[in-house]
């Protein structure tokens, strides 16, 4: 089934323009505005229980698309149903079964402790007392927060804010979470604990789970499927599996020969570095068989090899910059 | 009811949360006790040697001074200066959208959040008030026990009615880059028409349109209450603070729905 659709969707924004030097006068009689356009079109639908990773760099148009699937935001054009609700319109109904998580602001009163923001937002969300400490105390138990739980919010390090942030958006019960930069700034301990909780809510509770972020590590552990976008256009929408084979088919291979022996660029190898007897090249896999490779040279001239995988960050830095490339032709 | 419990929530969230912030309270009575010193000097020159028999528009000293220590106390109590810069704040900084999207009316949330903010700013200043108020001009002349209830009422109707409208002043923020500006005027007007001086020192013509105006409701008219009470005056304070709270709510509200439409929230 599925719980989120979005059919071409589109988030201009108007900016005034700026008149620099000898026409900064213009600024009192012109009121020129450019549009900028966030989102640019896209198009795609989300199945029940499925963690999605929505990536891309600065400025490409993911956390604006979070804010119209999640009614902060009105769309340009387009169309959107959020667990058949339109956002736009029906934002306080659909608050209830959605939960919302911004790493970079937090919806937690910082001077109360983390058990006065939960019955808080039990309130808010209509929840029976007795059903709320229940919930609240399940939820301490997942998010190991007992310890803290009872101290005022701006006494917690970085990493026991974003937990407690967490299960605030978890008291009701939401079917879909939105996850907009949920680990920036964080250590890679409570990085790498975070994910796992995310993946938890997403296997155990088969809550599905919208994510945005730049940290590649995020996506590779807690999602199954990724949409790269920029400059508020779709550039790949793809399963994580797939984009491992098509993309990360290009081996990074370092021979350290024992004589000085020339290798030539051929179809499907690239030379990335040279010098002396160490070479680092680039590998297509598709093109290439490792016995090609490996005939470029004798085993006895052979003093170390590693074979290493491109990294997913530089593959998705590739795909962003494809996009760049498309643009300005 | 279960609708009211939200709201009472919120109400009591945001009053457990101001209470966290009482040593800036004690600075703000300092602030309000020079200004207080101040006017009490300015006014004894005004009044003369005499100043206690004399009577000036139909003020004596000490009503005058009580009057003075009201008006400024609900300047104080009704954070007038960061309402308008707070609101502004929220909608270009893009912080608005983050609390829009949950199940309660935002207009009505505010107005609890502030109201809890403004009831312990009330509960903290009025006695300091008293005191101030005690130490300079002795007693409120002819005051009793029966006052204190509708002059809490009309004063906490005056902090609700500053409110709105500075906020809705704030709101000008979803079309200007800054609503500031609008609110200095606002508090000008209000200072000069309503917190430094009684109706009855305004001359004829001015008078009936500071009473029909919301000034009245804010500032003159609890205060006046407080100076010299009785029930006709309570009476016609209580219905122009009804009225206005009315008329201006439902445009507060349509200035709301409106605006809200151009929340621009920045991206990641």
């Amino acid at each position: 089934m599925k719980v989120i659709e979005v059919k071409n969707l589109s988030k201009d924004f108007k900016l005034k323009k700026k008149y620099k030097g000898k026409e900064f006068w213009k600024h009192l009689f012109k009121k020129e505005k450019i549009i900028k356009k966030a989102v640019n079109n896209i198009s795609f639908s989300v199945e029940e229980g499925e963690a999605l990773a929505f990536i891309g760099p600065n400025g490409a148009g993911k956390s604006t698309t979070i804010k119209m699937l999640t009614g902060i935001l009105y769309p340009t054009s387009g169309e959107i149903s959020v667990l058949g609700l339109n956002p736009t319109k029906e934002r306080a109904k659909l608050s209830r079964q959605i939960g919302t998580v911004f790493g970079q602001k937090e919806q937690l009163w910082v001077h109360l402790t983390a058990m006065d923001n939960f019955l808080f937002f039990g309130a808010i969300y209509d929840i029976p007392k007795k059903e709320l400490l229940k919930r609240i105390s399940e939820l301490a138990e997942i998010f190991e927060i007992n310890e803290f739980i009872n101290q005022p919010v701006k006494s917690l390090s970085l990493g026991q804010r974003m937990k407690c942030e967490m299960v605030a958006s978890l008291l009701h019960n939401p079917k879909i979470l939105f996850f907009d930069e949920p680990t920036i700034g964080l250590d890679p301990v409570a990085k790498e604990t975070l994910r796992m909780l995310i993946k938890k809510l997403n296997k155990e509770l088969g809550i599905t789970i919208l994510f945005t972020s730049h940290d590649v590590g995020d996506i590779e552990e807690v999602c199954k499927r990724v949409i790269i976008i920029n400059d508020g256009k779709i550039m790949l929408d793809d399963n994580m599996k797939n984009l491992k084979y098509h993309y990360l088919n290009k081996k990074i291979v370092e021979v350290n020969l024992i004589r000085d022996i020339s290798i030539k660029e051929k179809e499907g190898i690239k030379i990335l570095k040279a010098k002396n007897s160490m070479y680092k090249l680039e590998v297509d896999m598709n093109i290439t068989t490792m016995e090609q490779l490996l005939g470029l040279f004798k085993a006895d001239d052979l003093q170390d090899i590693s074979i290493s995988t491109t990294p997913l960050e530089d593959v998705i830095k590739s795909i962003y910059r494809r996009g760049k490339n498309e643009k300005t032709e | 009811m279960k609708r009211l419990n939200k709201y009472f929530s919120i109400y009591k969230t945001s009053f457990k949360q101001e209470k966290d912030s009482i040593v800036n309270y004690f600075f703000r009575a300092i602030n309000f006790f020079i200004i207080i010193f101040i006017f009490v000097q300015l006014w004894s020159y005004i009044y003369g040697e005499n100043g206690t028999n004399q009577i000036i528009n139909n003020y004596s000293l000490q009503q005058m001074i009580w009057y003075l220590i009201f008006s400024e106390m609900i300047y104080f109590s009704a954070r007038t200066s960061l309402i308008t810069k707070d609101i502004s704040n929220e909608i270009k900084s893009g912080n608005l959208s983050y609390k829009i999207n949950k199940p309660y009316n935002f207009y009505l949330y505010e107005i609890c959040n502030f109201m809890a903010k403004s009831c312990f700013a009330l509960i903290f200043f009025i006695p300091v008030a008293i005191l101030i108020g005690f130490i300079f001009v002795g007693s409120i002349p002819n005051f009793t026990w029966l006052q204190i209830l509708p002059c809490i009422i009309s004063i906490l109707f005056s902090v609700l009615i500053n409110w709105i409208i500075y906020a809705s002043v704030g709101m000008i923020s979803f079309w200007t880059q800054d609503a500031t500006p609008f609110g200095w005027i606002v508090t000008k007007l209000f200072m000069l028409l309503g917190l430094f001086f009684p109706l009855d020192f305004f001359p004829t013509w001015l008078q009936p349109i500071i009473f029909y105006s919301p000034i009245y409701s804010i500032f003159s008219g609890p205060a006046t209450l407080v100076a010299d009470f009785s029930w006709d005056l309570f009476a016609s304070i209580i219905i122009s603070q009804i009225s206005w709270s009315v008329i201006i709510i439902i445009l507060g509200l349509m200035i709301y729905n409106l605006g809200k439409k151009k929340v621009v929230s920045n991206g990641g």
